[in-house]
């Protein structure tokens, strides 16, 4: 079983937004491996037609541009804040 | 000790209309059994205080329906106002929500008694509960085994009727799976009979809440409260139906389908053999049973692992650490170092493996190659199913492959968890109803039989389960 190299791991894991440490790359390496040579099994399908994205056969509905619910606290969850406003770490485009 | 939680809904129900006894007093009931469990571990979090104080309330107002005042448990990927929801991950260990989900609203109405939040694989991406932050739920028939995943929580707390019912999801067989691994009665409903609204989504063309239960009445009497169209879900539906209303009625005449996949060789034979006793009973009392096959169903693994986690790589980029949930302790130079720590710290493995996959194949090329490709494999599936339903009431064979496996054996198979539900995942695929049924237990082993119906006629599958159940229920092979 071929593995995956470190910069394709690298790869996946900066689109998913997930920092990796090095001995993460290398169970990566062969765990998505094992995963990916799962889902290749589809190549052998040989398929034409629609596509199915959701099941359901509801069409959109509109609805006036109210509030529905009382008024909550959304900020309450939130890590850090500051008054009104959700705070974080000033960043600086290099 | 009392035991009023040992009675049927109808019994308990009778009981406090008669005022024999009052909501409290199987609150505390409730409590005293999760205390003596809880080395199962299946709750995350407790409700207690909250919980006694509307058994009191309730005190005051009159029995107006057959759930009320009865306790139940919610899985914890199912938004509960000011009550800990936690998805059972770390990323999530202090999210307290602002609102109800609908289904909770619902039971709420009925006056049901919540008593707490149940522990799942994180963000219901596992089939063993072992992927919890929190630990894994101990199998209700042995302790060595899993509960199987990702509702682990809501099928043992009922399974040892600690609760008489829970809500779990499926979004792959989350619900079937571990009910057929602890001997419960678990339905993922047709896509869109439950609003998803304030479930935490994973799956979104996929997940559906559903109702599991100790008997094949009671579930459809929950199913009953929770059904319905929320304008709140667009992909939800109306209901005017009950559900029960079929149970009983006899079942000669019925057209049922095997898939010859679900009886193949990769069944443990033990299991194949049970399902096969079930079918030879059902075809003495007059049903007709047909073995057929369903285009692609095969495919039903790799399908699963290209939608759903390239429909969980988009939701889950919501944990940013900015608005709710773990934010990182480490120092960070740029936002995407502050996403990729806190992620990194938030998330489990099979989360962090799942979101890498889903973001691979939506990537470049690999969203036609993948992504597209199996929207089509899943179209064919639907129509295969659609064009079975045209001659045949409802479909059987078996909820699993296998029996519930020791803890810990598939930890180094980054694929278990997904072949793990071979035999589930094809519903979500049509957006069919499903459900487990137990029927038999082998050395503290259960076996679950799989029902699945139309779209929308989960009250057929409810007269087919009742009258298996009648007959195969708790019975040992």
């Amino acid at each position: 079983m071929e593995e995956l190299t470190k910069e394709e791991v690298l790869h996946v894991a900066h689109l998913a937004r997930i920092n990796v440490s090095d001995e993460d790359v290398e169970k990566y390496k062969i765990q998505l491996r094992q995963i990916l040579n799962e889902m290749e099994k589809i190549n052998e399908v040989d398929v034409e037609g629609d596509i199915l994205i959701s099941p359901s056969n509801n069409s959109n509905e509109y609805r006036e541009d109210i509030g529905l619910d009382e008024e909550v606290d959304i900020l309450s969850n939130a890590p850090k804040k500051n008054g009104n406003y959700i705070e974080i770490k000033r960043f600086v485009n290099d | 000790m009392t035991k009023y939680l040992d009675l049927s809904i109808k019994e308990i129900n009778n009981k406090l209309k008669n005022k024999e006894i009052k909501p409290i007093d199987l609150v505390l009931e409730c409590f005293e059994r999760i205390e003596n469990c809880k080395e199962y571990n299946t709750f995350i979090t407790l409700n207690k205080e909250e919980a006694i104080n509307i058994a009191k309330e309730l005190e005051n107002i009159e029995v107006d329906n057959i759930l009320f005042g009865i306790p139940i448990a919610i899985k914890d990927n199912i938004v509960t106002k000011d009550l800990k929801t936690t998805c059972g991950s770390k990323i999530l260990s202090n999210f307290v929500p602002v609102y109800d989900s609908t289904v909770v609203e619902k039971l709420k109405e009925k006056h049901m008694i919540i008593v707490g939040k149940l522990n799942m694989d994180e963000f219901a991406m596992g089939s063993s509960n072992e992927t919890s932050y929190y630990g894994p739920v101990l199998n209700s028939h042995d302790k060595t085994r899993v509960s199987g995943g990702s509702s682990g929580g809501s099928a043992v707390s009922v399974a040892l009727n600690i609760v008489p019912f829970s809500l779990g999801s499926d979004t792959g067989g989350s619900i079937r799976q571990p009910s057929a691994f602890n001997g419960v009665v678990g339905l993922k409903p047709t896509y869109g009979r439950v609003s998803r609204y304030g479930l935490v989504a994973f799956g979104s063309s996929l997940d559906q809440i559903g109702p599991i239960s100790r008997n094949v009445y009671e579930n459809a009497l929950l199913l009953n409260a929770i059904a319905g169209k929320d304008e709140k879900d667009l992909t939800s539906s109306v209901t005017n139906e009950d559900f029960t209303r079929f149970i009983g009625e006899d079942i000669k005449g019925m057209k049922i389908a095997v898939p010859k996949f679900y009886m193949s060789d990769v069944i443990n034979s033990e299991i194949r053999n049970r399902i096969n006793e079930v079918i030879n009973f059902l075809t003495k009392k007059g049903v007709t049973i047909d073995y057929v096959d369903v285009k692609n169903i095969e495919y039903s693994v790799p399908l699963y692992q290209i939608i759903a986690l390239a429909e969980a790589s988009s939701n889950l980029a919501r944990f940013d650490g900015v608005r709710y949930g773990y934010l990182t302790d480490k120092e960070y130079k740029n936002v995407d170092d502050m996403y990729k720590f806190t992620r990194q710290e938030g998330f489990g493995d099979e989360v962090k493996r799942r979101l890498m996959i889903g973001s691979y194949v939506l990537s470049g090329k690999n969203a036609k190659t993948y992504y597209y490709k199996a929207l089509r494999i899943r179209k064919s599936i639907s129509d295969s199913f659609e064009s079975l339903f045209k001659k045949y009431d409802l479909i059987i064979g078996p909820t699993t492959t296998d029996y519930a496996y020791k803890l810990g054996e598939g930890q180094n198979d980054a694929v278990k968890s997904f072949t793990d539900d071979l035999l589930t995942i094809p519903v979500n695929m049509a957006g069919l109803p499903g459900m487990s049924i137990p029927v038999g237990i082998n050395d503290n082993k259960t076996i679950g039989l799989q029902i699945i119906g139309n779209k929308f006629e989960e009250a057929k599958m409810y007269k087919l389960a009742s009258f298996i159940e009648n007959n195969f229920g708790g019975e040992s092979c």
